[in-house]
């Protein structure tokens, strides 16, 4: 077996590999280049198990190689895998749901304290020369960036998947009270997380802080519009690690312009990386992150765990927990 | 349909294209500071070009450039017509695999800036023909 690994892959994920052949590790992280059209086809000739994360496979080069039997894609959704050309070639498509929930539920309650908190500003405050050795200065501000803690606020999850339910996690030693709107888990199972199930209008008039963690569907398209946002409080914090297309960037900079709520957390845009004259630049309640959800030097562990053992049962004649297209099982024997 | 019939039409319009963006002064401007090679792959062609940012200086030259590009860009005539005039959205079409990246794609990702003014120079390279 001959594997080419462009996603970051653990020692003891190679380790494994390599008892089945050889394994060519260069990932982006090191190499900064990524394979796309005929130079992707040339690196995968001879190649039987291809790992990656940004690379593009699609219908052409998936048509071009004869010899590839697995691809991985280290990522939830596989959007940069031509899933139909390769289900049409009998090669198994497996992927890595789930590999960032711990980064980006992370990141999402730490996008709620510093909102909460004024982290933002007292930060600011510090190193502002006028002010950050001023000792009245820094006494009044002791009092205006007082800010609110987490204890006895209701958090608002919109869709309570792998990110949603580990973001419930983390807020329970805080004491605060999750609620979550989420049309396909039960009431019984959003409680055994701890979890009150409601309806999506009194998700966001209750709330003191929202969170998206719903994909991308045409059902949940734009589902945070006008409307929406005028049922939150104006003391509320809106955050969005999710997909900017569940939300309109326009309706929000209005409400957060005219306090209508009182600030928001960004790591995803319409538009990335976000343009330097975007308007969400002009505000001071909102913090704008690049897109650094899932940037943890721990995915790639995840991802490992996820992956590798999948691609080792594939090799051994079972059936891998995280496939896309299982319908080529059928017929899929993988040749040593 | 938009996009050449031939290799030798399109070959024209770059021609002109490159060297409008080697005497744009506002893309000399925006280029300080960037140091970016693109070499792009017209498949259904057979045709190559590349262009350079180099702090301020602006190149570009038909066929493979020497040393090799940092990043390519490959896709059909009538995907890079539509994309340089904005008719069609480069995300979309490498997401249907019309377009291809490969090579340091964050170092080319600093030219997104330049980018509305590359288009105008092409439109203004097309339209001269």
């Amino acid at each position: 077996m001959i594997a080419l690994v462009t996603a970051s892959i653990d020692e003891e994920g190679l380790t494994d590999l390599r008892k089945h052949g050889e394994v060519r590790y260069q990932p982006l992280f090191e190499t900064r280049q990524m394979l796309g059209g005929r130079r992707l086809v040339r690196a995968l000739e001879g190649v039987d198990v291809f790992i990656t994360e940004a690379d593009n496979l699609k219908e052409a080069q998936i048509e071009a190689l004869e010899i590839l039997q697995i691809i991985a894609s280290c990522r939830g959704n596989p959007v940069n895998i031509d899933i139909p050309a390769a289900t049409r070639k009998g090669i198994p498509v497996i992927h890595a749901p789930g590999r960032n929930a711990d980064a980006v539920a992370d990141l999402t309650l730490a996008l709620m304290l510093i909102l909460g908190r004024n982290i933002m500003q007292a930060s600011a405050l510090l190193r502002d020369p006028d002010r950050g050795s001023d000792m009245s200065a820094l006494a009044q501000v002791y009092f205006d960036l007082r800010g609110t803690e987490m204890w006895e606020k209701t958090v608002g999850i919109v869709g309570l998947g792998a990110i949603g339910r580990k973001v419930a996690a983390r807020l329970q030693p805080f004491g605060s009270k999750v609620i979550s709107y989420d049309p396909y888990i039960s009431e019984n199972a959003m409680a055994d997380y701890g979890v009150k199930k409601v309806d999506l209008h009194t998700l966001l008039r209750e709330s003191d802080y929202v969170t998206l963690h719903a994909m991308v569907t045409d059902e949940t398209r734009g589902m945070i519009g006008a409307r929406e946002i005028s049922l939150m409080k104006p003391t509320a914090f809106f955050i969005n690690t999710a997909r900017s297309a569940l939300t309109d960037e326009s309706i929000l900079y209005e409400a957060l312009r005219e306090k209508k709520i009182a600030g928001a957390g960004f790591d995803v845009f319409d538009k990335e990386p976000l343009p330097v004259d975007h308007p969400f630049m002009s505000l001071d309640n909102v913090v704008l992150l690049p897109h650094i959800g899932g940037a943890t030097h721990e995915v790639t562990t995840h991802q490992t765990q996820i992956i590798v053992p999948d691609i080792l049962r594939l090799i051994n004649g079972e059936k891998p927990l995280h496939i896309v297209n299982p319908e080529v099982l059928e017929s899929f024997k993988f040749r040593k | 349909m938009a996009g050449y019939e031939t290799k030798e039409q399109m070959q024209a319009v770059i021609e002109r294209f490159l060297a409008g963006i080697e005497k744009s002064e506002t893309l000399a401007k925006m280029c300080k500071g960037i140091k970016v090679s693109i070499g792009y792959e017209i498949v259904d062609l057979d045709f190559q070009f590349h262009t350079e940012f180099m702090d301020g200086v602006v190149t570009g030259g038909i066929g493979e450039a020497s040393p090799p590009s940092m990043a390519f860009l490959e896709t059909d005539s009538e995907t890079f017509d539509g994309m340089m005039t904005g008719e069609i959205d480069g995300a979309s079409a490498a997401m249907s695999g019309a377009l291809s990246f490969s090579g340091d794609m964050s170092s080319a990702m600093g030219l997104q800036a330049l980018q509305d003014d590359m288009n105008q120079i092409y439109r203004d390279a097309k339209a001269e023909g």
